[in-house]
């Protein structure tokens, strides 16, 4: 079953008198369970594709659904209910809250669901757990390594049992161990944990990691394959 | 929601100088405010005392004829009875009748048309500060000797002083020509321009003996214990229940014009709070924006894992609210202690205006004094909150329109 469905995606930016076309009527489609890299040269157009399903970003021509949902028919409180809801985002550059610890950042999403406290904590300090952060949880962000950071990302990202994780270059500010320790666990999470990642990356560890590896060129799909 | 606030709180302190450079500004503001306020407030319970408490009374009784065309026939007749019975009425605190007579009055050097002031010299007292701006000599004696006090213009014009005499030559009620000597006791200088060029004031059954009024009187001023619009309109309705032929104002009826002025309290007030507020305000707007521009990429995070426009706003709103709680707290303390130093000490100018402050035909003291109300305090209060909120309105609402993908490019 497809979690995402693109269709026709076409993204135009407009630099001055310059309509630059960075999507060129890409059709994907993602399903549940999969663990899927974009992979491209830098100007390819894989961030934007990743933007636009997570609905960041807003197709000049064609359609992105998700969960069976056409963002584009969504208001800005829609989708960001449906973000909420049904995607978790891990950035290139960590993006945690810094006034707010590693447990109060992964606990975010689940405050603005609505999970009641005891439930929250229970999720989020297993949560924490599973991406290696047990003990840790009330440091900030200034505290931790970049890797443990982007660890709390993770965790942010899953704790609300999205359907979806969009990781736009996660291991792009990490050190190889630290990457490789990423890797694995969003791997883990996928296999023992159902989690559907796609990624956007250039990173090697990473498309050797994926199940799918879409490669985009000029803003178009060149290729398209499953391991 | 609560955790929104929390983050906001914390988001505060991030930049600890700027914020409390912010709120400092915002409390010296509101000091200065309630220290204007609170002098702006004293010199009007001053106004209130002076014009109304000490002349017009809290009530006026008058022959309903008299108020409009002031002729000496439109009296209230069995003047005694109706004092009398006035004062056993619950809830007043001095009752003064008066009579009033226009008249030549000449000595050796001159003479001038004035206008005689029969007043009970005691119950006189315990109205109206006249007894306290003497200058000269002394106040009536409280039993009638034909005796009179003169504004120091006055007798500077008629080129008298006390100890000399004064005829004053009138027409009494009965059409005849009524005349007496009168021994000049004391002069008064009240900076009120009228009274110091005009007033004459004598005993009133003196004047009474004068006109051939009898036990006619053509005002009686009242004060009241509760000096409140409700309390003094009731005391009105009390005594209107007793002299039902008479003219009962209230003094806002008997004078709209000081009712117009005192008036302006709160207008001006609102003046004092929205001048120093405006120029808080755009401290508090430059706050918040450059707090919403540095976090412009966070924001972004928070708008694309999923919180919603609304609540971004209540996140900023509480940030500046904050600032005004934070900027409540100081100013409360700065601004108390300023009202404090205003009601024990005052602003002393008698070095400038020895004899006080003279203002349509007011005199108030040169020192002025502070008075504080709650309702000032309040006030001010809630100019810093509406000041936090509309100053934080418009960054709120730039950071609520963030598109999230832009927000996270932003360095």
């Amino acid at each position: 079953m497809s979690i995402v469905s693109v269709r026709g995606l076409t993204r135009d930016y407009v630099q001055g008198s310059i309509v630059v076309r960075a999507v060129r009527g890409v059709d994907l489609d993602i399903k549940d369970g999969e663990f899927t890299a974009i992979i491209g040269p830098s100007g390819s157009g894989k961030t934007t594709t990743l933007n636009c399903i997570g609905g960041l970003d807003s197709p000049t021509s064609g359609t992105v659904s998700v969960d069976g949902t056409d963002l584009g028919s969504l208001s800005a409180g829609a989708l960001s209910d449906l973000r909420l809801a049904r995607i978790g985002f891990v950035f290139q550059s960590y993006n945690l809250i810094p006034v707010l610890t590693a447990y109060e950042n992964a606990e975010f999403v689940l405050r603005l669901q609505g999970v009641a406290a005891k439930e929250r904590r229970r999720r989020v300090m297993q949560t924490l757990e599973n991406v290696g952060l047990k003990g840790m949880e009330d440091r900030r962000p200034s505290e931790l390594s970049g890797g443990q950071q982007q660890r709390v990302a993770v965790a942010r990202a899953i704790a609300g049992r999205p359907a979806l994780v969009l990781a736009d270059e996660p291991t792009a500010n990490l050190d190889s161990t630290t990457s490789d320790s990423l890797i694995a666990l969003m791997r883990d999470l996928n296999d023992n944990h159902g989690v559907t990642f796609v990624f956007s990356t250039h990173d090697e560890r990473v498309i050797r990691a994926a199940k799918r590896v879409v490669r985009m060129v000029d803003g178009e799909i060149e290729s398209d394959i499953t391991k | 929601m609560r955790f929104l606030a929390s983050i906001a709180w914390r988001n505060l302190w991030r930049q600890k100088r700027r914020s409390l450079i912010t709120a400092g500004g915002m409390a010296v503001g509101m000091t200065l405010c309630m220290a204007l306020i609170a002098l702006m407030d004293g010199m009007f319970a001053d106004m209130f005392r002076v014009m109304v408490e000490q002349q017009l009374g809290h009530v006026q009784v008058h022959n309903p004829e008299y108020p409009g065309k002031r002729v000496m026939y439109d009296t209230i007749e069995d003047a005694s009875a109706v004092v009398a019975s006035l004062d056993a009425l619950d809830g007043t605190v001095a009752v003064a009748p008066r009579a009033f007579g226009a008249a030549l009055l000449g000595g050796e050097a001159g003479s001038t048309g004035v206008q005689l002031q029969g007043i009970e010299p005691e119950r006189e007292s315990a109205l109206s500060s006249l007894s306290e701006r003497l200058v000269h000599g002394t106040w009536l004696a409280n039993e009638p000797d034909h005796g009179i006090v003169l504004g120091y213009r006055l007798a500077e014009k008629l080129h008298v002083d006390v100890g000399d005499s004064l005829v004053a030559v009138t027409q009494a009620t009965d059409g005849s020509m009524g005349n007496e000597i009168y021994d000049v006791v004391g002069l008064i200088q009240t900076g009120a321009a009228q009274l110091d060029r005009t007033g004459a004031l004598i005993h009133l059954a003196d004047l009474q003996e004068l006109l051939l009024l009898g036990d006619q009187v053509h005002e009686i001023t009242l004060l009241g214990a509760d000096d409140s619009r409700e309390g003094i309109a009731a005391l009105a309705t009390d005594i209107q229940a007793r002299t039902p032929d008479a003219l009962v104002q209230t003094w806002w009826q008997t004078s709209p014009p000081t009712d117009q002025m005192l008036s302006l309290r709160d207008s001006v007030s609102f003046l004092v709070l929205g001048a120093a507020f405006l120029v808080a305000a755009f401290g508090v707007f430059n706050t918040m924006m450059m707090s919403v521009l540095e976090r412009t990429r966070e924001l972004g995070v928070l708008r694309a894992i999923g919180l919603r426009p609304g609540r971004l706003i209540a996140m900023v709103l509480f940030e500046s609210i904050f600032l005004g709680v934070i900027a409540t707290a100081m100013g409360l303390v700065l601004g108390g202690l300023a009202d404090a130093w205003m009601v024990v000490y005052g602003i002393d100018l008698s070095g400038y205006m020895e004899s006080g402050f003279a203002y349509n035909g007011v005199v108030l003291e040169p020192i002025f004094y502070g008075h504080v109300r709650p309702g000032g305090i309040l006030l001010t209060v809630a100019a810093v909150f509406i000041t936090s909120v509309v100053a934080a309105l418009l960054p709120a609402w730039r950071a609520s329109r963030l598109e999230p993908v832009v927000a996270l490019r932003h360095d």
